[in-house]
């Protein structure tokens, strides 16, 4: 056990301070088996908790076969959320109903609030948006890029999606990438993104 | 192939392509210049695709592009980007419902801090300090929970 707690240490250490180490030095540390298991499992560690990658293209690749009952679906319970909402928990607020539930999510707001606290580190590298809604997604961009959004049909607004965005992108590159989404067809049409089947 | 379809597939999957790309590369130029060689080879080589295959080979072809480019990589390359230093196969295609696994697996046997961290430390590439400063807590602290997750996950999380 303590063997592999100083494995641990000195590949943690390594991926800390890859500069101070030769190729060779770190072809070494490597060369060990058990050493290398860690150094694998932080691989898909990695890849576990990337939100670009797979969920978003499982996502695509899940829904093109079926998109068109999963909108159905996905809007029949958002309807029936809002039922409960305005039914059962009358006088909670949205933003708790919303509340992030994810660790990524929390993470994300985490970093947020500790940004805030220190001056000029204000905005995030990437913002991650897990499972929020078109409306929740497009609002937080209007207000970066400074521009308005129209929906050519209110039900859109409610899609849910994976998405990573980078504020400092292009807006035209990211509505691009958010049209490789099947759902919806976004259009900026001057200083209006448009949103349409 | 003419020019319009070649345009046309590009609009239509070049997205996706990218984004394959970056999940295998993690890095934005090295990944467009994956997607771009495709479409130059299937312009060059005037390559037939039929329409129901298109995407399944689209996306094939770039992730054979990206696995010959990782097999090359040295060691310290791949370590700075964390890819793997297996020597990655064509075929093997299961890592992607390995990490959803572990995803599942970290949500229910870590913390949210624990999870954050490791989000900091290995996606975003935050140093222990940078961390530390962030939540404000001790480096050792953030050490801690890195090898404490990682020990868990060695423990009881088995891959397929």
């Amino acid at each position: 056990m303590n063997m592999n707690e100083d494995k641990m240490k000195s590949l943690l250490d390594m991926l800390d301070h890859k500069e101070q180490y030769t190729d060779a030095e770190m072809e070494c540390i490597l060369n060990d088996k058990e050493t290398l298991a860690i150094y694998e499992t932080i691989v898909m560690v990695k890849q576990a908790l990337q939100p670009t990658g797979t969920q978003e293209t499982r996502f695509l690749q899940h829904q093109t076969t079926i998109w068109k009952a999963a909108s159905v679906a996905i809007l029949f319970v958002v309807g029936v959320l809002c039922y409960a909402a305005f039914h059962f928990i009358g006088g909670q607020s949205y933003e708790e109903l919303s509340a992030p539930t994810s660790p990524i999510a929390i993470s994300q707001a985490e970093k947020e609030e500790a940004n805030k606290e220190k001056e000029g580190v204000a905005i995030p590298k990437t913002v991650i948006f897990e499972n929020k809604t078109l409306r929740e997604v497009l609002a937080q961009m209007s207000d970066t890029y400074k521009v308005n959004v129209r929906y050519k049909e209110e039900g859109l607004a409610n899609l849910r999606l994976y998405f990573n965005w980078n504020p400092s992108e292009d807006i035209h590159d990211v509505l691009t990438l958010l049209n490789s989404f099947e759902h919806f067809h976004l259009e900026l049409e001057g200083n209006t993104i448009v949103v349409s089947q | 192939m003419d020019d319009k379809e070649l345009a046309s597939l590009y609009k239509r999957y070049q997205a996706e392509m990218l984004m394959q790309a970056r999940t295998l590369l993690y890095d934005e130029e090295e990944s467009r210049d994956v997607v771009a060689d495709v479409f130059a080879s299937i312009a060059r080589e005037d390559t037939v695709i039929h329409t129901a295959t298109e995407r399944p080979f689209l996306l094939r072809c770039v992730r054979n592009r990206c696995i010959n480019i990782i097999n090359r990589m040295s060691t310290r390359q791949r370590v700075s980007r964390l890819i793997t230093l297996r020597t990655l196969e064509e075929r093997d295609e299961d890592e992607g419902e390995n990490a959803e696994r572990l995803k599942l697996f970290m949500e229910q046997w870590l913390n949210k801090r624990a999870i954050s961290i490791l989000y900091m430390r290995f996606v975003e590439g935050m140093k222990y300090q940078e961390i530390a400063e962030n939540l404000n807590i001790s480096e050792a602290a953030v050490y801690k929970y890195l090898s404490q997750s990682m020990t868990t996950i060695r423990q009881h999380f088995k891959p397929k």
